[in-house]
């Protein structure tokens, strides 16, 4: 109780920041950060040790959640809703919109999805994001450039400058344990 | 990498953020005990059962890899009791030394039945993910169903490509050929399950009245490995489940919920036969020991049982044959609340069994 309350604020930025960089829209946001605290709160015993790689995963899921339904909104009133002021997309500039970073987010496989979130979302490092889906830093690495190579490819339009660009750390690929 | 997509004012807890979050803490532990309470017990499967009594047989240890407290990760078991534990669990296609497979390999065996089974003492629950054997999944950039898994690369390839596909960690292996689960279900007194309508399958000779009926072991295991079920429709008709094998998926997480419960009935006067006869049938990772059997065992006795399965599309694959792919959505609902437990106001999972129970027309009673 005591440790969660003096980690709350922090625990409620990291998962304000995941949501808002999906959602663009700062009451969704608060309504994911609320509940990502909530179930953080409900398993503190066990997710105390790696909270914040923890509610920033959570705060992703939900946020993604949240972008499916609008999405699903949108086609069933059969119009296309305008994109916000800060949904910020400058292909030229090699920046991605928050749809297209959520739509490709979506179809990378769970765990490329969960590591590019991590480490890229939310800048949690390589070792808590290790720690947090019980596997070695070598193969965090892995999944992240697989995630973010399958992400490019998803997201650069043909003869396009590429939207996201791995950092050369990431190329460092080891093989699988 | 993603700055461009901050907030551009600086962020602060909106007042009241503390005690909401308190307040719906403090709803879902109160909803969460009254659903817990009362319901169906569980003995982390029928191992931890026949393991509550020490001395006597060991099951069979093999060298497992992939596991997550390999790397130290946070569902580590041993370190950590009361923890969540997710165990895969495999029927293997076969007894030992007798394949049943015509046409395959003699040498391999094949999976069968594929479940994740997490142990959650702290939600006071028993989570059964049925794994279908038809997922097309990748494994180091080859393509293959989950079932091919196994013969090709042994539980290590299967373990890896439950993690690239699902995202799921795995922290010990269960293993059991039919012979073994055939025993195992009557020395724990059989399966109790209820039938909807009248079903059959005129190949294997299994016939089954509407109620809840006791079944032994070789009709449980007929029922979980049948392909060819029929159902009487109101007009006495026969219809038969055209969903083959995702069928029979769904018919063996019935049969492997109602084999836990059957686990937790058993009494302690009953526990030495159960254990003579039970843990020679099973193979499990060398990391578990018998202290983590009879802890779940003990631990898991009052959990209700919670079934998810997957939700998947059919796709016809280069080679012709048939594939089952996960669906678009509805995945990660399903995963989170396997893996966490809990209610989701957001996005409402229907995680209390139902789904299975409808498809099937059967469930444990």
């Amino acid at each position: 109780m005591d440790r969660f309350g003096d980690a709350f604020d922090d625990l409620s930025a990291v998962a304000h920041r995941v949501a808002y960089r999906l959602l663009g829209d700062r009451s969704e946001a608060e309504e994911v950060t609320q509940e990502a605290l909530v179930r953080v709160y409900l398993r503190w015993r066990r997710v105390g040790p790696y909270a914040e790689a923890w509610t920033a995963r959570v705060a992703a899921n939900l946020a993604l959640d949240h972008h499916r339904r609008r999405s699903r909104q949108r086609r069933h009133a059969e119009t296309v809703a305008p994109t916000t002021a800060t949904d910020v997309a400058d292909p030229a500039a090699g920046l991605v919109s928050r749809l297209e970073l959520a739509e490709g987010l979506r179809r990378l496989p769970r765990r490329q999805r969960e590591v590019v979130t991590l480490r890229y979302l939310a800048d949690v490092s390589e070792a808590e994001t290790a720690r947090l889906l019980g596997c070695s830093p070598g193969t965090v690495k892995q999944h992240a450039h697989r995630g973010l190579a399958a992400l490019r490819l998803d997201l650069t339009p043909p003869d396009d400058a590429l939207p996201v660009t791995a950092p050369q750390e990431e190329t460092d690929v080891r093989a699988p344990r | 990498m993603f700055e461009h997509l901050d907030d551009p004012h600086p962020y602060a807890p909106a007042p009241g953020l503390r005690a909401a979050v308190h307040g719906q803490v403090r709803r879902r532990r109160r909803r969460r005990v009254a659903v817990a309470s009362g319901v169906a017990t569980v003995a982390a499967l029928g191992v931890g059962s026949v393991a509550a009594v020490r001395g006597r047989l060991e099951p069979q240890k093999i060298d497992v890899g992939g596991l997550a407290e390999e790397a130290g990760g946070p569902d580590t078991p041993s370190t950590a009791p009361g923890d969540p534990v997710t165990i895969l669990v495999v029927g293997l296609d076969g007894t030992e030394g007798v394949p049943q497979s015509g046409g395959r390999d003699p040498d391999r065996y094949y999976p069968d039945s594929m479940a994740l089974v997490r142990l959650d003492p702290e939600a006071g629950e028993v989570r059964l993910l049925t794994l279908p054997r038809d997922l097309r999944v990748e494994v180091d950039g080859v393509e293959m169903r989950l079932n091919q898994t196994l013969p090709t690369g042994g539980p290590t390839r299967l373990i890896q490509a439950l993690d690239q596909t699902l995202g799921t960690p795995v922290d010990h292996y269960v293993q059991i050929d039919y012979r073994g689960a055939q025993e195992l279900v009557d020395v724990l007194g059989g399966t109790r399950i209820a039938v909807d309508r009248p079903v059959r399958d005129r190949w294997s000779g299994l016939a089954l009245e509407p109620g809840c009926r006791m079944l032994d072991g070789a009709t449980t295991v007929t029922l979980a490995r049948s392909r060819f079920i029929e159902v009487q429709q109101d007009d006495g008709s026969w219809a038969r489940d055209t969903r083959s094998t995702l069928g029979r998926d769904l018919r063996g997480a019935v049969a492997a919920a109602a084999l836990l419960q059957a686990a937790g009935r058993i009494g302690v006067a009953d526990l030495p036969d159960v254990v003579r006869t039970g843990l020679g049938w099973v193979t499990v990772d060398d990391g578990l020991d018998r202290d983590d059997l009879v802890r779940w065992a003990r631990d898991g006795r009052d959990d209700r049982v919670v079934t998810f399965n997957l939700p998947t599309v059919d796709q016809v694959a280069e080679d012709g044959n048939m594939y089952l792919r996960l669906a678009a959505d509805g995945v990660d609902p399903v995963i989170d609340a396997f893996t966490d437990g809990g209610s989701d106001p957001i996005a409402p999972v229907d995680h209390t069994g139902a789904p299975v129970a409808e498809a099937t027309g059967l469930r444990p009673c």
